[in-house]
């Protein structure tokens, strides 16, 4: 396997730090998007008290203290109402009382103060400490929570001492005075909560003096508005950070599991906890980080009232722990995903698997034990029960006659499944009695006791194929010791023909010795032919020979092969009859061997025909088939069976005496079968038919 | 007077030949391996070598192919193995005819005689092409159509006038395949209703006339239910 460079550790290992590195950016870029939305000012230089932040918080701050001086002055007056109802009888003062305890616990100062046109040094309604000063007139009403000195004891002094504040707003007789950039008066008096307040004619004065020892409002934004301002780094960046993290995440998860040296994918012991403990081992991590990083957080809010710069280092490291867990937990997954064990390696899992092979297990092997009968008993019993019980509850109910319907399926599915296993077994078994032993069934695809059927029926295919293997070496075998042998006979055979030939020629005056040489020089000749026909016949017979298929004509290869023996037959005066059909039969046949056939006919004729009688060859279309029949009278009795005349051997003549090894008609026979043909004979008393029978090819 | 070369390991077979080819007139040396064969080509001059192939020390196909290297003598490769495959090999080898074991005394003597000639007057025949009208050769097949002869290797062949036409047909067409009924056709200019055993027989005939072996024919090719056809030489 090559080794791919995109599967190394250290890629991998520079990959997952890029991953954190761009993760924490973007995450950074994205808050910097949400301070720009709430704070675009955060990307100038401008301070907070310029920002329309600060503006906007001020106004808030004014219609608050707006709404709550209003309500004081409210009950005021309505204790004053009442106050005038109990001098004229109208209510009872208890009553008074326990509506304006407050106000009656004042009375004299607040009263007399308030008739004499004194000012109120009353800081009780604000929330913003001495920073945030205010002074409302209304009529007598003069209310300030400015403390009371020598500088403040007039209200044309309050109004001096406020304007000298750093930032301040007033509304006077529908003028509005102000220093605060983006605050503008309409944006005041048009507020819902203070329109109705300051219409009221009231002269109203408000200001602020930031003041770092005092906890405000504004002090806590202004100090979070600069830490962001120092750390604002822009969010242009933000596409791009994101999409690198989503090349790399992506990167990562492919690559997850592979690595250089295996092809497989690869688990490590990560991967062998199940899935739940893993998944609860890391989601305590990542919730204990996150905990560390509230608390870290709630530090930093203490922090920042006294402008220490946020501890980066710790927030960081706290997010890696985060990151790192996130990716352990994330490439264990993928891991398992891939390496298919997703499933596998859960305690459901297990508990379902174990619960499986116990009970499951028994059942099945229970219902082993029991005969086939039982058996089917038993599965029809159930499916009986389970049908009544879904059919009785899907009278009423709609799920059930869903649950019925897949319940009919599935059975069908079930014994559908089974005959098709049944079949493909039947056909193996077909094609084991046609010998075809190459064929094997897939055991895989068997349940149940139809396993062991397919696998014991893949062993007896295999042991038959084996067999027939077997058999064919040792025909191949056969044929070569055989060959060998004639080879060896054949060199003395050539010095006893030769010697004979010479024995011969010499002048040789005794009639005896001369009637003997006879003798020799017919069985010298006729044990060569028994060496060359015996190579042939086990040639033959274990299919030892290299054909040449061709188209062939019937009708001229019976012409040449008469033609060649006519000469033969003259001599023992057999008259040949020949018929065939007009047209032209082609056969697929080694023309070679094909002839060897016919001579062996042939000469058998010439040898053993009755004299004086005709040979009959007849070629007949049948069908798709084409039929030679030679036909003859033989000389001899035939006291002899059709297939023992094609035994090897075997001659019709028991004596022996005549020329010829008795192989001829097992050799015709063994060509013709190897050419695809058949070969039969037929004896009817003195009849001698042979039969030859090949398909018949297209031109 | 001509020396042929008999090599084989019996002793005995090259006994026999050797009064064979006596008898034929022919001057024979005799060795009884490869070796043996190589050293006499090497030292005397030899016109044939009958080689048998199954022999110790040297054999007949490494011989042959020694032979073959530096000399054009013909061999006639002489062997009890007799499957296609052994004799391709040995005429691949440098053999001019393969005889198988065991042999007929007159075959080798007609292969011999027929080797001898054509290695002897090499040239003479082969340079008289087809120049002149009316005569047709392959090989060592001459039909000359002017006087109506046939010769094979320089010997007059008598045929009938049936067989002449027959084999001056094919002869004048040769390397062609034609059935019997095609042979009819072009030779009587007939149609060839009934008589086509007659053709069938006329080429046994020729056959027998023209060939050493006409079960292993030369020129005549039988091609078994196709047609017959002269081999092109």
């Amino acid at each position: 396997m090559e080794k791919r460079i995109e599967n190394s550790a250290i890629l991998k290992i520079i990959a997952y730090i890029l991953l954190f590195v761009f993760v924490i950016l973007t995450g950074y870029s994205a808050l910097g998007y949400i301070a720009y939305k709430e704070m675009p000012e955060i990307a100038t230089n401008k301070p907070y008290y310029e920002t329309q932040a600060f503006a906007d918080t001020f106004e808030t701050h004014i219609a608050i203290n707006m709404s709550r001086l209003d309500s004081f002055i409210q009950n005021y007056q309505d204790y004053q109402e009442e106050v005038q109802a109990v001098d004229q009888e109208t209510v009872s003062e208890s009553s008074v009382l326990e509506d304006y305890t407050y106000f009656h616990s004042q009375e004299q100062s607040y009263l007399e103060k308030i008739q004499n046109g004194e000012i109120l040094y009353e800081s009780l309604y604000s929330n913003m400490g001495a920073s945030f000063r205010y002074l409302i007139i209304k009529d007598n009403l003069k209310i300030t929570n400015i403390v009371q000195t020598g500088d403040t004891d007039t209200v044309e002094k309050l109004i001096q001492t406020i304007r000298k504040d750093s930032y301040h707003w007033s509304y006077v007789k529908g003028e509005v005075g102000t220093n605060i950039a983006n605050l503008e008066k309409d944006k005041v008096i048009y507020d819902p909560q203070i329109e109705d307040i300051i219409e009221g004619d009231y002269e109203v004065y408000f200001s602020y003096q930031p003041n770092t020892t005092e906890y405000t409002a504004f002090e806590r934004n202004n100090a979070i508005y600069e830490l962001i301002q120092k750390h604002y780094i822009g969010y242009e960046m933000l596409p791009l950070y994101a999409f690198l993290s989503i090349i790399l995440f992506v990167y990562l998860t492919v690559s997850m599991g592979h690595s250089r040296k295996k092809e497989e994918i690869y688990c490590n012991f990560i991967d062998r906890i199940p899935l739940e403990i893993l998944l609860f081992l890391s989601g305590m991590a990542v919730s204990f980080e996150v905990l560390g990083l509230y608390v870290m957080f709630i530090d930093i809010s203490q922090i920042m009232y006294e402008r220490i710069t946020i501890p980066f280092i710790s927030i960081l490291s706290i997010i890696a722990m985060i990151y790192i867990t996130i990716m352990i937990t994330y490439s264990s997954m993928i891991r398992r995903i891939k390496a298919k064990i997703f499933w596998k390696n859960t305690i459901v899992y297990k508990c379902w698997a174990f619960l499986k092979r116990v009970i499951w297990g028994n059942i099945t092997k229970f219902m082993g034990r029991l005969s086939a009968n039982w058996r089917l008993s038993i599965y029809y019993f159930g499916f009986c029960i389970i049908s009544v019980i879904l059919f009785l509850l899907a009278l009423d109910n709609g799920f059930c006659v869903f649950l019925l319907l897949v319940w009919g399926i599935w059975v069908f599915m079930k014994i559908t499944d089974h005959l098709k296993q049944l079949k493909k077994i039947r056909d193996m078994i077909n094609h084991i009695y046609d010998g075809k032993t190459d064929f094997l069934l897939n055991e895989e695809e068997f349940k149940g006791n139809l396993r062991n059927v397919a696998k014991y029926l893949n062993d007896i295919a295999g042991g038959f194929s084996n067999a027939i293997e077997e058999n064919l070496k040792s025909e191949r075998m056969k044929t070569e010791l055989i060959t060998n042998v004639s080879h060896d006979l054949k060199t003395p055979l050539t010095s006893i023909i030769n010697y004979v030939d010479l024995l011969k020629a010499e002048n040789i005056e005794n009639e005896k010795a001369k009637e003997y040489i006879e003798v020799l020089d017919n069985k010298s000749q006729r044990l060569k032919k028994l060496t060359e026909d015996l190579v042939e016949a086990s040639k033959a017979s274990s299919g030892n020979i290299k054909l040449t298929m061709e188209k062939l004509k019937v009708k001229e290869l019976i012409h040449q092969v008469t033609g060649e023996f006519e000469d033969k037959f003259e001599a023992r005066k057999l008259e040949t009859i020949l018929s065939y059909p007009e047209e032209n039969v082609l056969i697929l046949a080694d023309s070679r061997y094909l002839y060897r056939v016919l001579e062996n006919i042939y000469s058998n004729i010439a040898k053993y025909a009755k004299e004086d009688t005709r040979v009959y060859v007849d070629i007949v279309k049948n069908n798709k088939k084409v039929l030679i029949a030679i036909k003859n009278i033989s000389k001899e009795q035939l006291n002899i069976s059709a297939d023992e005349l094609m035994q090897r051997f075997v001659r019709g003549d028991s004596s022996r005496n005549t020329e010829g090894s008795g192989l001829g008609l097992s050799i015709a026979k063994s060509l013709t079968e190897l050419q695809g043909g058949s070969f039969d004979i037929y004896l009817d008393g003195d009849l001698f038919k042979v039969v030859i029978e090949f398909p018949i090819v297209e031109e | 007077m001509y020396t042929i070369l008999v090599c084989d390991d019996d002793k005995e077979i090259v006994k026999a030949i050797e009064i064979y080819l006596t008898k034929e007139g022919y001057h024979v040396v005799k060795a009884y391996n490869g070796r043996e064969a190589l050293d006499i080509i090497n030292k005397e001059e030899v016109h044939l070598v009958l080689l048998d192939i199954m022999m110790p020390e040297m054999d007949g196909m490494t011989a042959a192919a020694r032979i073959r290297k530096d000399k054009t003598v013909p061999i006639i490769m002489l062997s009890a193995k007799s499957e296609d495959y052994d004799k391709i090999m040995g005429l691949n080898n440098g053999a001019d005819d393969y005889v198988t074991k065991p042999f007929n005394p007159l075959e080798l003597i007609a292969r011999v005689n027929s080797q001898i000639r054509r290695y002897t007057s090499l040239g003479s025949i082969h340079q008289e092409k087809e120049n002149e009208e009316n005569v047709y050769i392959t090989g060592d097949l001459k039909i000359n159509d002017n006087t109506k002869q046939v010769t094979v290797e320089g010997k007059e062949v008598k045929l009938t006038p049936t067989e002449y036409n027959i084999l001056k047909f094919l002869t004048k067409n040769k390397g062609i395949v034609f059935s019997i009924e095609q042979i009819y056709e072009n030779v009587w200019e007939d149609e060839a209703y009934g008589a086509e055993n007659i053709i069938a027989v006329h080429i046994r005939h020729i056959r027998e006339k023209i060939e050493i072996n006409p079960r292993e024919p030369k020129y005549l090719k039988v091609i078994w239910g196709i047609g017959y056809k002269i081999e092109k030489l």
